[in-house]
């Protein structure tokens, strides 16, 4: 099934990032498939990464992301700051990144601003 | 009659701060602003070459013109268009000595630039965005997009359409 606005299709496949989009029940759901983490700081170079998508999106923002598998810090070998809670999202259990977004603008924002916002929260975590 | 009316000299740009989207009335001669100075003209409906003879920048075929929209975006004024300046929203102009014009997208709005290189803070004041809390990225094909500094400049003359886009960085946690 196909719910990616094209404007956020258009944006992944130019980068080419590899992404499926999934419902499960009442949730859907785009995964980037292998995203590179910053590196050096966790214990995984790679992990999916899960983006849920809103009713109303993409003039309602996404909120948190998660990440398979979870990932520690290299640094203390411990969770990422709120980022030790499961969600259950079709069949596994994602590590929930609890970072929110404060400001969204409808019909500028997409996928694209939200992955810049995964890779500050990726690379700024402490 | 108000249409009637004759002043002795209307300066646009100011004209357009105090009274918002209206017509101005007829007058003697209007103060126009082109780059960074005003200029007198007479006739209300001029060619983008008058306005560039106005402003000395000859020969005008070497030069192009841009009426700048209130929303920050640019529109190429060929030289032997018309612009009626008392039409509400005709602010201002920029020029560049170039031989073509530039285009580009942010945020998915087309734009036209005169000159072959653009700054990051430029984009964003294009983008009319906050211009310290967001960033701008370069779209980059098969690679992660680039982000742009504010006084980095970037090169538009290769090939294509530059894409770029807006955003905030920053999430809270918790």
């Amino acid at each position: 099934m196909s719910f990616l606005p094209s404007n956020d299709r258009q944006y992944l496949e130019n980068r080419g990032l590899p992404f499926e989009e999934v419902v499960d029940a009442s949730q859907k759901g785009v995964i980037l498939r292998e995203f590179q983490l910053p590196l050096g700081r966790f214990d995984t170079e790679q992990a999916d990464i899960l983006i849920l998508l809103p009713s109303g999106y993409p003039d309602a923002p996404p909120d948190m992301f998660y990440l398979l598998p979870w990932v520690k810090l290299v640094q203390g070998a411990k969770y990422p700051k709120a980022a030790d809670q499961p969600h259950q999202f079709n069949g596994q259990k994602w590590q929930r990144w609890s970072r929110h977004n404060n400001e969204w603008r409808p019909g500028t924002d997409g996928i694209w601003t939200m992955l810049k916002r995964i890779e500050n929260a990726l690379e700024v975590t402490a | 009659m108000t249409n009637n009316i004759v002043v002795d000299e209307i300066e646009l740009e100011a004209w357009v701060k105090q009274h918002g989207a209206v017509q101005p009335p007829l007058a003697k001669h209007y103060l126009v602003r082109i780059d960074d100075r005003s200029y007198k003209v007479d006739d209300p409906v001029i060619t983008g070459g008058q306005l560039l003879d106005e402003a000395s920048k000859r020969p005008v075929d070497e030069y192009l013109i841009f009426q700048v929209l209130h929303n920050g975006q640019l529109e190429e004024i060929r030289l032997d268009e018309t612009v009626e300046l008392r039409k509400p929203g005709i602010e201002r102009f920029i020029t560049w000595r170039s031989d073509r014009s530039f285009r580009f997208v942010i945020d998915g709005r087309r734009f036209e630039w005169g000159a072959p290189m653009i700054t990051g803070l430029k984009l964003k004041e294009l983008a009319g965005v906050d211009l310290a809390s967001y960033g701008v990225w370069l779209e980059l094909r098969g690679a992660e997009d680039r982000p742009i500094a504010d006084n980095e400049s970037v090169d538009l003359q290769a090939p294509g359409v530059e894409r770029f886009f807006t955003g905030k960085k920053t999430t809270t946690e918790g």
